[in-house]
């Protein structure tokens, strides 16, 4: 049989055979806290190994005023004492030329002096009385107890009483005066061994110590096997860990581009400085379109002048602008300005890339190719607006690409971002024809929202390249998307972040 | 996009009904327009509202509230509350609009689309034209530089009958050229008279002097001894001669339009004159577009009679002689444009299988003459002249992939097999952040606009010439690209100065350097940086994280002593290559540095390129065509 090292300790001193103990006593004994041998001994009588026999009693002190007169008499002590000196009467305004009291003091000891007996007032004289105690008389019970208890002495009654001191009289007198005495209600514990305790310990028994940490010490001379690991309230919560983690945006980043790694597109990339002629000339936007006003498009001041590419495509695209060029197209019908198309631009959409790739692509070949980078707009802050924001472009350049292969190609992009539901609406965008708004059906607000346009480049912009196949184009901006995937009220929480939604915002939503 | 009103029952009672189907209605709409490619924003309740003045009514949202200026006269409403009448509530049909097709913009018009998209009226539109009576000569000065504005066609419309709904629809129609086809009047300009104030039968477009004249403008009373303005005045003193005066101003002379007395009709693109304006009795009008673009000017004229027609069915239309120094031409032309359309080309774009026949349907239902096919395989096709956005007969397949309904495209993928392929920077970039959030870095992203005082002097450093600047930024806060990751890691800090400490932080982007080698004359580059913020955080422990990231991206680093003055003097050190090369900046951020931010820790940074650091070359710019 084991038993928790503190409980053997405890059951071990009491088969030592001096008889049951008090838990001071035992604590004392054993060198351990008493709420230790107190915890102990419960946890034995649970057992039925001990059993404990409670007494209450009564512990005295002195207050702080009756602490007073252990080292000068009672005032009405006092006042007896000048009336016997006196004659056995006084003026009771003269008593204190008698003594140390003053005339306050005085008028308090009379309703002592009353209750006792000790004197009594006549008219101005205080004549002593029946009761008073006699010149030969010892001390009254409540003048012992005040001296037993001197020294701010505790002592419980049974102790005053064995030394002779009339406890109840006394304390019963002090009762009545504020502060005097301070009686509390103590128990004491005394524990003693049960016939199942003796029979325990005849059988013999071990202790086990309880412990929290397993030391190495422990692990290593196996003295874990003496001792019990103390069990924990394992549904207590732990300190908050938070992991170093990519930002939230980027997961969304690298979700469109692993859609499109998976779909067999290839990777580009462009300049933030854009020529116009990029930017804007080879996507058949006019020179005088509102888009590439000062007011819409950042132009840069720093470089100052973008080279343009071979002649051949420039005059392809100068003609395509003018009337046409033999595209079929009756052009936009006004002189187009190569200096113009050599101003820098921050570019203001991705799909400035896309075009560039159609340049280098060569005719006749397949081609998917998409691009995820900032694009600038000259937007005032607001919470859905920055003059910087992300954008992904794709393209797929096929012999069937038809407006049926770009709805076919939106759903299936689309349902890998987790949009099983989408829709196309006709629409229009400057370098597309025909071209196509997709709507996506949204779960978590029970509505279709419009992300993004789509649709096939106009010949005006592909033959220019050089491109004869057909190209399905389609973007989207992506903080729109990643401000409904977070909740997100603010564009701006996304680049201005906090440290909360950095540690917290897990990395997997359901 | 703007936001077309659209009166709801105006456009339904134009709808009408076809034989035996059932009118449509308003819930009808809800489906059907963004089937046509019109985006609706809601079915509303607008509060209407007349200008006293010059007749001309607003329709206002609830949120809008009453227009506190008339943009037709300029009456100020705030000052003259009498002059604004308060006309109750009528229902309109928001749309959001793009500015290609100004022809479906009024009730006539849409409902001329909605008709024939429902098969109810199909092929091309066919619109009487009657004999000229009136002739406008116009001024050669107006094809000088200083007084540009050459292009003009007329035209007149007669047996109008008005009401206080056809007179807002006319009006609106004006106002929604403005914006979407004349670049708020600067291309083309629109204007609208009562024909029987007007005299004679040869009206004169002249080039005048800004003083030459006077004549009383739009919106102020002739009993009004200061009504009388000159040109310049009304630049000076009319609301809308305000708002419009940058149109003019550049010029030494104004284009003003007269009868065949000399009475004011109005002085392009500013304001109609007060005398011929048209009110609710009016039972004819002239109507005139200006501009500078000859193309422009006449599809507007083409739009404005042929919606009237389709808002008025009774209207006769008249038109005009313009006798210029190029020649003397009848305005409004209604001859539709020709174009050839090839049946394979349209089917296999679209994605259908359609013949000549299916084809020629499909764009007869969007208001195409389809002339008979001698080939099977090619199509004849005549575009209404109120069409401005058909350059190419690809804009005639979109109109018939309209027409047969996007919903009905059968959804499939190209068959073509491609393989997949990422950029290394991307790849190398990904490794980056894995090491630093392995490191118990978080990361952020940063705006890459800056400007020279984030950038440079919070940093203690001259301005880097290397950064790419924006001639028209629209803050001074983003007046550059950012040449440094670290502005915007201690912005963050500085956001985050509440929270507990340690922070860690990183951010791995691109920078943009002016670099004349390169064909735009600038270049991105990959840089990677971190900090730590802390009580105790010093120069050990950004060095170790430095070695550990460098380690772990499979690379060796040398640590030289440096001197920056953005760091403390003698804790800053180089990042080096085996060859010596500088490849980053590490140390502990100088106090000043830390009180401009606002900052009351200890700050380590650390900043590197990637692209140097792996030897990652980027060139997709400059990648030629062979290749393939």
């Amino acid at each position: 049989m084991e038993l928790p090292k503190n409980e053997y300790d405890v059951l071990a001193r009491l088969g030592a055979g001096e008889g049951p103990r008090l838990v001071p006593v035992l604590a004392d004994e054993l060198g351990l806290d008493q709420s230790v041998v107190s915890a102990a001994c419960v946890a034995l009588r649970e057992a039925g190994v001990v059993e404990i026999d409670e007494t209450s009693y009564d512990e005295y002190r002195l207050g702080s005023a009756g602490a007073v007169y252990v080292e000068r008499p009672l005032p009405e002590r006092v006042v007896v004492e000048v009336l016997r000196a006196q004659g056995g009467s006084c003026r009771l305004t003269e008593v204190p030329e008698h003594c140390e009291l003053d005339a306050g003091q005085v008028g308090q000891s009379l309703r002592w002096l009353n209750q006792r007996k000790w004197a009594r007032k006549e008219g101005d004289e205080l004549v002593l009385g029946d009761g008073a105690p006699g010149p030969e008389a010892g001390p009254e019970p409540d003048e012992q107890l005040i001296k037993a208890l001197a020294g701010e002495r505790v002592a419980s009654a049974g102790e005053l009483e064995a030394e002779g001191v009339p406890v109840a009289a006394g304390a019963k007198l002090l009762a009545k005066r504020k502060n005097f005495l301070v009686v509390k209600q103590r128990t004491d514990r005394q524990v003693g061994l049960t016939d199942a305790g003796r029979e325990l310990l005849s059988q013999g028994v071990r202790g086990r110590q309880k412990v929290t940490q397993l030391t190495p010490e422990l692990l290593a001379e196996g003295g874990w096997r003496d001792v019990e690991l103390r069990p924990y309230d394992v549904t207590l919560a732990a300190k908050k860990l938070y992991p170093g983690k990519e930002h939230p945006f980027q997961r969304t980043l690298d979700r469109v581009r692993r859609v499109f790694l998976e779909m067999g597109f290839e990777e580009i990339s462009s300049p933030w400085v854009e020529a116009s002629f990029w930017d804007f000339d080879a996507l058949f936007q006019p020179q005088d379109h509102p888009a590439r006003d000062m007011q819409d498009t950042f132009y840069v001041k720093r470089p100052g002048r973008c080279e343009l590419p071979a002649d051949g495509l420039v005059e392809q695209v100068k003609a395509t602008h003018e009337d046409g060029g033999g595209t079929g197209s009756t052009g936009w019908q006004y002189r187009w300005s190569r200096d113009l198309a050599h101003r820098p631009v921050l570019r203001t959409h991705t799909t400035a890339a896309t075009i560039r790739a159609l340049a280098r692509h060569t005719n006749g070949r397949p081609g998917k190719y998409f691009v995820i980078g900032p694009v600038f707009r000259r937007e005032t802050v607001d919470y859905k607006h920055l003059p910087v924001f992300h954008q992904v472009d794709g393209i797929i350049v096929d012999k069937q690409a038809s407006l049926a292969t770009l709805v076919g190609t939106l759903s299936a992009f689309y349902r890998k971002m987790g949009f099983p539901k989408v829709t196309v609406t006709p629409s229009f965008f400057p370098y597309t024809e025909p071209s196509a708004e997709v709507h996506l059906y949204l779960e978590s607000r029970k509505d279709w929202v419009e992300m993004g346009g789509s649709g096939l480049f106009r010949p005006e912009v592909t033959q220019p390249m050089g491109v004869d196949d057909r190209v399905l184009a389609w973007g989207l901006g992506l903080e729109r998307l990643a401000m409904m995937t977070y909740n997100l009220k603010s564009i701006g929480d996304l680049f201005y972040a906090t440290m909360p939604w950095l540690r917290e915002e897990p990395l997997c939503r359901s | 996009m703007p936001i077309i009103d659209m009166p709801v029952d105006a456009l339904l009672g134009r709808i009408g009904r076809g034989a035996g189907a059932a009118p449509v209605s308003a819930d009808d709409l809800r489906t059907l327009l963004p089937r046509l490619g019109c985006e609706l924003d809601e079915l509303a309740e607008m509060q209407e509202f007349l200008c006293k003045v010059c007749g001309k009514i607003y329709d206002r949202t609830e949120a809008q509230g009453p227009p506190l200026l008339c943009a037709n006269c300029g009456a100020d409403f705030r000052a003259f509350p009498e002059e604004l009448e308060d006309r109750g509530t009528n229902r309109v049909l928001r749309l959001d609009m793009l500015a290609v097709r100004p022809d479906i913009f009024d009730p006539g018009g849409m409902a001329r689309y909605v008709r024939g998209f429902l098969g109810l009226q199909t092929g091309l539109p066919e619109y009487v034209i009657n004999a000229p009576r009136i002739t406008v000569e116009v001024d050669p000065q107006l094809g000088d530089d200083d007084s540009y504005r050459p292009h003009i066609a007329c035209a007149v419309v007669r047996n109008v009958q008005l009401d206080s709904n056809t007179i807002k629809m006319v009006m609106n129609l004006q106002e929604d050229l403005h914006w979407a086809l004349g670049r708020d009047r600067k291309l083309a300009s629109i204007g609208v008279y009562d024909l029987d104030t007007l005299k004679g039968d040869k009206f004169h477009y002249d080039a005048v002097e800004p003083n030459g004249l006077r004549f009383v403008p739009l919106g102020f009373s002739p009993d009004d001894p200061d009504a009388e303005m000159t040109p310049a005045e009304i630049l000076e003193r009319h609301k809308t001669g305000q708002a419009y005066a940058h149109l003019l101003k550049p010029m030494s002379k104004y284009p003003l339009l007269r009868d065949g007395e000399g009475t004011v009709l109005s002085m392009p693109p500013i304001i109609n004159s007060e005398s011929t304006r048209v009110k609710m009795e009016t039972t004819q009008f002239f109507v005139d577009v200006t501009g500078m673009s000859q193309r422009t000017v006449d599809r507007a004229l083409n739009i404005i009679v042929t919606s009237l027609k389709e808002i008025m069915p009774a209207v006769q239309v008249e038109s005009v002689i313009i006798e210029s120094a190029g020649g003397t031409r009848m305005t409004p032309d209604l001859t539709p444009a020709e174009m050839t359309l090839d049946v394979r080309e349209a089917a296999e774009t679209i994605g259908i299988d359609v013949n000549a026949a299916q084809l020629a349907e499909l764009l007869e239902s969007m208001g195409h003459g389809v002339e008979e096919a001698g080939h099977a395989d090619r199509l004849t096709v005549l575009v209404p002249a109120y069409r401005n956005d058909v350059m190419h007969p690809i804009d005639l397949i979109e109109d018939a992939a309209i027409a047969y309904g996007y919903e009905n495209l059968k959804a499939e993928l190209v068959p073509t097999f491609t393989v997949g392929s990422p950029q290394e920077i991307e790849e190398r970039s990904a490794t980056a952040r894995r090491v630093l959030t392995g490191l118990g870095f978080h990361q952020v992203m940063t705006l890459v606009l800056t400007s020279g005082p984030a950038a440079f002097e919070k940093w203690r450093i001259e301005a880097d010439e290397r950064a790419v600047q924006i001639d028209n930024p629209i803050s001074v806060e983003q007046t550059i690209c950012r040449v440094s990751l670290l502005p915007g890691l201690l912005e963050t800090l500085a956001i985050n100065k509440q929270y507990d400490l340690p922070q860690y932080l990183f951010e791995v982007g691109d920078c943009c350097f002016v670099d004349a080698e390169r064909e735009t004359g600038a270049r991105e580059e990959r840089l990677a940086a971190a900090a730590l913020i802390g009580t105790h955080v010093g120069y050990a422990d950004v060095r170790a994280v430095a070695d550990a990231f460098v380690h772990e991206m499979g690379v060796k680093c040398v640590v030289q002593a440096t001197e920056h003055n953005s760091y403390i003097p003698g804790r800053v050190a180089a990042l080096c290559d085996e060859h010596g090369t500088r490849i980053g900046t590490m140390g502990e951020v100088h106090p000043e540095v830390l009180e401009a931010y606002g900052l009351k820790h200890p700050v380590s940074v650390l900043e590197l390129s990637v692209e140097k650091l792996l030897g990652v070359v980027r060139s997709e710019g400059e990648r030629m065509k062979a290749e393939g």
